[in-house]
């Protein structure tokens, strides 16, 4: 590290949180740089600047209409936007339209009955919609849904053929299948996942190379 | 008509729209901060539970030698966790498809594809898998600040017969070494959630689930399944991941440090009889000429017990650490040779192998014949060090 590096460890040679290597470096750089002791000491005294300043009083709730204020203009919602709909004025404009459709079936003296047959399917070709056996249903043919072939029975999976699929299950071979949940060592508050090391180098005796 | 026959039918057809309508909002419903912290985490689960996928890894284990004849080779299968990154390209971990012949993934709907194996990193244990006949949502990388202790996390991977598993739980403790961190969670994982997928407050990605603290065949304690659950778990997190991911995206392979030295594990034994050792550091065995460490000055016999202001107490310990650092990164060494530390200033070079000869899937890598060759080279070079530098003191007269 040169003068480059030192105005980096600054603000953690100011907190404290530098460790025992760095504060050592730092400390000899100073005694031979007078550049970089100087503007440590500019630095300090910036710091002690700002925290000698008068606190401000401030209006209550200030923090919380900043922050407020804040999220609205964050891109990223704090919370995800909830999947329940705003149902409320949804429904009561459906009460209305359909009190509106009612009334003026009743004033053309059309039964709703007589209608219903000429209706068009709305939910033809969409898998997840539930439809009634008993309604007549136009199925949309040659759809292709992203990334699958159609025709090719190659092992159904939730009903839907796919290319590429492997048809049997593994789940039969259940006793050769194990579960991998890696073993990870906790010790003087550092942790790392267990490397796998190569039986041969095993034991207090290992050479390694790197 | 008149106006009161046709309003009566008409008011008759819309009371049971208005009693849907009015209905709901008359009853009381739940608003508190459970009911919305039930919703979120439903929310972002349900968002990217798609993106979540089960790998299965087969490999054919040969026979043993004292199976009986005619015994068919063993298909052994490992399972676990696997995330969908981008929309063909799914992260997991490298143990999970270490030395794998054929790989399947299955996604929540139940599809099995099969999966070619773009490059595995021992090292940062993680793997990048490419499936060509699928589609899969892909998950985004947590863009914003690192996560922090007693962030939220929803942890969503798969276990036991491809069945999903979530859990909700917090950032515990963030833990850094050199090259890489590992983030604490108070999750609950399974086994085979390995590689499942850890997600913030807004569904990104924030790590890649490790596994948990001990292991079940150290402590010999665990129940029938092998397994003590409950114990803290460990998430990769996204800043480590997501070059590790890019490299092997890229390349296939992840570039690692390289010091140039052979060591051994040095350690100071107990007085008392049985009593634990304790672990001094790594100790030189050999330098490979033209390295890092021969160009800083290290020689055979020095111990080193620091590594960038970091006690060293194993050699497993700074290989990682050395492996884990970006080539080109210049790194503090601290050695002891005959009682006097030493301290210097080293660039890390390129490492010569993709995957460490002494990591496991080396002998997946690499073919027979040239590994035996490098590691006869390694021990030549060695060996004329060694030689070199005993003769060394004859030949230079004493200051």
């Amino acid at each position: 590290m040169n003068c480059s590096g030192a105005p980096k460890l600054f603000g953690a040679y100011w907190d404290d949180e530098i460790t025992l290597a760095e504060r050592d470096w730092l400390e000899s750089h100073f005694a031979s740089c007078a550049a970089c002791r100087e503007a440590y000491e500019d630095f300090a005294r910036a710091i002690e600047l700002v925290g000698s300043l008068p606190r401000l009083e401030v209006k209550p709730g200030l923090a919380e209409r900043a922050l407020a204020r804040a999220r609205r203009a964050t891109a990223a919602p704090d919370r995800l936007p909830l999947g329940a709909p705003r149902w409320i004025p949804v429904t009561a404009t459906a009460a209305l339209l359909a009190i509106a459709a009612t009334m003026t079936l009743q004033w053309m003296g059309v039964t709703p009955n007589g209608r219903e047959r000429q209706r068009p399917t709305l939910v033809a070709g969409s898998r997840s919609a539930s439809i009634p056996s008993a309604t007549p249903v136009t199925s949309v043919t040659g759809g292709r849904e992203e990334g699958r072939a159609d025709g090719r029975d190659v092992g159904t999976m939730a009903g839907a053929p796919l290319a590429g699929a492997v048809p049997d299950s593994l789940f039969d071979h259940s006793a050769d299948v194990e579960f991998i949940l890696d073993p990870v060592t906790l010790r003087k508050g550092r942790a790392h996942t267990v490397l796998r090391v190569n039986p041969n180098v095993q034991g207090e005796k290992a050479v390694i190379t790197f | 008509m008149g106006v009161k026959q046709w309003m009566a039918p008409a008011l008759r057809a819309a009371l049971p729209v208005l009693a849907l309508a009015v209905g709901p909002a008359g009853s009381p419903r739940a608003q508190g901060t459970l009911s919305a912290l039930q919703t979120d985490v439903d929310a972002i689960a349900r968002r990217a539970r798609p993106s979540v996928v089960t790998v299965f890894a087969m490999r054919t284990e040969s026979v043993p030698k004292n199976a009986p004849p005619g015994s068919a080779p063993r298909v052994r299968t490992r399972a676990g966790s696997g995330v969908a990154v981008e929309s063909d390209l799914v992260l997991t971990t490298a143990s999970v498809v270490l030395d794998a012949e054929r790989t399947l993934i299955s996604t929540s709907q139940g599809q099995q594809v099969e999966a070619q194996i773009v490059g595995v990193d021992p090292v940062f244990n993680l793997a990048l898998l490419r499936v060509s006949s699928l589609r899969l949502p892909p998950l985004r990388f947590a863009a914003g600040r690192p996560a922090r202790v007693g962030d939220w996390v929803v942890s969503l991977g798969t276990s036991y017969n491809a069945q999903p598993t979530q859990s909700l739980g917090n950032v515990a403790q963030r833990h850094r070494e050199p090259g890489q961190s590992l983030l604490q969670l108070t999750n609950t994982v399974y086994p085979g959630n390995s590689g499942a997928a850890a997600l913030n407050i807004h569904g990104e990605l924030v790590g890649v689930v490790q596994g948990e603290l001990g292991s079940p065949s150290l402590t010999g304690t665990a129940g029938d399944d092998g397994r003590q659950p409950g114990a803290a778990s460990f998430a990769m997190p996204v800043e480590t991941v997501k070059p590790v991911f890019e490299s092997l995206r890229r390349q296939g392979w992840v570039r690692h440090g390289y010091l140039g030295v052979t060591t051994l594990a040095a350690s100071l034994e107990s007085d008392r009889e049985g009593g634990p050792s304790t672990p001094l550091g790594a100790l030189v065995e050999g330098i490979i000429g033209g390295g890092p460490a021969e160009r800083v000055g290290l020689r055979p016999g020095d111990l080193i017990v620091a590594f960038d202001g970091e006690r060293v107490e194993t050699p497993e310990q700074l290989a990682r650490w050395v492996l884990a650092t970006p080539p080109g990164q210049d790194v503090t060494l601290v050695w002891v040779r005959r009682d006097i530390g030493h301290s210097g200033s080293v660039l890390l070079r390129d490492s010569p192998d993709r995957v460490p000869q002494w990591l496991a899937g080396a002998a997946a890598d690499a073919p027979e014949g040239p590994r035996k060759v490098a590691e006869l080279e390694r021990e030549i070079r060695r060996l004329s060090q060694e030689l070199a530098r005993r003769k060394e003191p004859a030949a230079t007269p004493p200051h």
